[in-house]
């Protein structure tokens, strides 16, 4: 799995690309990095992940708590069915805003202190 | 152009429990899904796309309606939060609104339109903003490529809307269609005579009187001196016995009505009994009178059954000899607390009785009791007994807080083992639902087995 990262105005937005599974979910705890976990303002773009199980849905469901432990905020962009439905048969789709388009989610945190 | 369907689970949380057995999205209105008069009526409008937007759980939908194939369209299916607006819907759903004008339903309510009705030039041309309104919902046309329109909707042919808002009002618009409209929409059911709709292998009796307007549905029997009509709409697995009439009826599906019943003005489902003028709900608790047909459940394949109870078997004839040992040892240090404590054992809301042992230890003994999972002994027997399975959900204690939690959680089986303490990931105590819903979803024997060995090492850690 690889994982690329861009700043998006003052927003961080996290890309993991291919499987997000047990074998690698410190990547994704690894990814944010202190800075961007103070600032708050973090979208996770999974329209290229291919696959993700519990552990990875675990993982992606912890760093929203450490970013929401600083007043901030965790979006989705989850375009892709499959990775969709894995949202919604947990119910994990309650605890995130889930966006289809990376770029509107990033502008959709209020302007100023998230 | 696409359609977006927005509703909130608030918009149809008065359902409740009326009519558990469906979503209702797929609340019938003379036996057709809610959700399908809007799939038609996008069709009619040349439409190819259509997205729900909602709050609420879309499993049983997604297992009723798939991806739309059988309509030819696409259908997907994007969740929202209870608190927003329609601009922050549209804002979550930009990838698919761009582009492209849309047409917005909004709220749980009922579109009258006619199938007779060419919609796509109108659709296509019409001034975008509101074309309708009820109070529980609206429709709308919106334009992202600020197209004006050149048609008022004014001139918008047969479109209305009609609130859904209290089971009188599945009752009348089901009466009203059946009655005055059914040449509006795509009905099912053969339709060879006049407002008389018959699905298949429905067998009447001789002597029982079909008088139309009627609508029945599929696998029916109707048995002697039975009178059905005017004004009744029976759901498919029906069963209405001898000398009992169904008049300005609905009956929905797996519905057994006993003999000698009359029927007039009401909504029947399963055991209940519903007045749409007043709401008013009874329970029948006599089966021969009135109960629910009772179908193949969703259960655990047997294969899967005969794999926890065996593999309970093996594990109680390994621990039983530890067990008696180190509950004697703990039992003398009154460090082993039995509690008894009653736990639903399905969705429906049976239970059982279990053992819940505590080792109050923290010593070596303990330490070793705990690794080897004695303490889970006397549920392993109820595994044996097939009560519970072996991997599954966390036993939920039977109380009426848990019961609310079943009524959304209808894949619960409860098991010695749970996925989540498997998978020892919820950072958080609310987590543990996540994880079991995962896996519940995608159980099978091999993960099943593999996740069980799992639970039984962390308990080594």
């Amino acid at each position: 799995m690889k994982i690329y990262q861009k700043i998006l105005e003052d927003v961080c937005i996290i890309i993991p690309h291919g499987r997000l599974d047990a074998s690698n979910t410190h990547y994704i705890q690894k990814s944010l990095s202190e800075e961007a976990e103070k600032e708050g303002r973090v979208v996770m773009d999974l329209s290229s992940l291919e696959f993700l199980d519990s552990s990875g849905l675990g993982a992606i469901i912890s760093l929203l708590r450490r970013v929401k432990k600083n007043d901030g905020d965790m979006k989705l962009v989850c375009p892709a069915d499959k990775i969709r439905r894995v949202f919604e048969l947990t119910r994990a789709d309650r605890m995130f805003d889930i966006y289809d388009d990376c770029e509107v989610a990033a502008k959709s945190f209020p302007r100023g202190k998230a | 152009m696409k359609t977006l369907l927005i509703v909130k689970e608030k918009e149809f949380s008065w359902l409740g429990s009326t009519f558990q057995n469906c979503h209702p999205l797929a609340t019938q209105i003379c036996k057709k899904p809610l959700l399908e008069y809007f799939i038609d009526f996008s069709i009619l409008c040349g439409i190819n796309d259509i997205r729900l937007a909602t709050d609420a759980p879309t499993e049983e939908l997604v297992d009723q309606f798939g991806q739309g194939s059988r309509w030819g369209i696409s259908l997907d299916y994007s969740p929202v939060r209870e608190t927003d607006e329609l601009d922050e819907i549209i804002q979550k759903n930009s990838l698919y609104c761009k582009d492209s004008r849309l047409l917005v339903v909004k709220g749980f309510c009922f579109l009258h339109y006619d199938k007779n009705i060419d919609y796509k030039y109108f659709m296509h041309n019409v001034e975008p903003g509101e074309l309708s309104s009820c109070e529980t919902g609206s429709v709308r046309v919106m334009d992202d490529l600020s197209q004006s329109g050149t048609v008022p909707a004014s001139d918008s042919p047969t479109l209305s809307l009609s609130p859904v808002s209290n089971v009188g009002d599945i009752h009348r618009l089901s009466m009203e269609i059946l009655m005055d409209h059914s040449d509006q929409y795509v009905l099912p059911g053969y339709n060879n005579e006049d407002h008389i709709y018959i699905g298949h292998n429905v067998t009447i009796a001789k002597k029982a009187k079909i008088i139309p307007p009627v609508m029945i549905g599929n696998h029916v029997q109707i048995y002697g001196e039975t009178v059905v009509g005017p004004g009744a709409i029976i759901g498919s697995d029906v069963i209405i016995d001898a000398h009992s009439s169904v008049q300005d009826s609905v009956i929905f599906d797996k519905t057994y009505v006993g003999e000698h019943l009359e029927l007039k003005n009401k909504l029947l489902g399963g055991n209940l009994i519903v007045d749409p003028d007043t709401g008013t709900q009874v329970h029948l608790e006599d089966p021969h009178l009135l109960s629910q047909v009772k179908s193949s459940k969703k259960s655990l394949p047997l294969i899967h059954r005969i794999f926890h109870q065996i593999t309970a078997l093996l594990a109680v004839i390994i621990m039983a000899l530890p067990y008696a040992a180190f509950a004697l040892i703990l039992k003398l240090q009154k460090r082993w607390l039995n509690e008894k404590e009653t736990v639903f054992i399905n969705s429906s809301g049976r239970t059982v009785e279990l053992v819940r042992v505590t080792i109050k230890d923290d010593g070596l003994v303990g330490r070793i009791a705990r690794s080897l999972s004695l303490e889970r002994f006397p549920v392993l027997i109820r595994v044996m007994q097939g009560k519970l399975a072996l991997i599954g959900s966390r036993a939920l204690p039977a109380d009426e807080e848990n019961r609310k939690v079943l009524d959304e959680y209808q894949a619960y089986r409860p098991a010695a083992f749970s996925y989540a303490e498997a998978e020892s990931w919820p950072a958080e105590d609310s987590d543990w639902e996540i994880v079991e819903r995962f896996h519940l979803a995608r159980r099978s024997l091999l993960r099943d087995y593999l996740m069980a060995l799992k639970a039984v090492l962390n308990s080594f850690n």
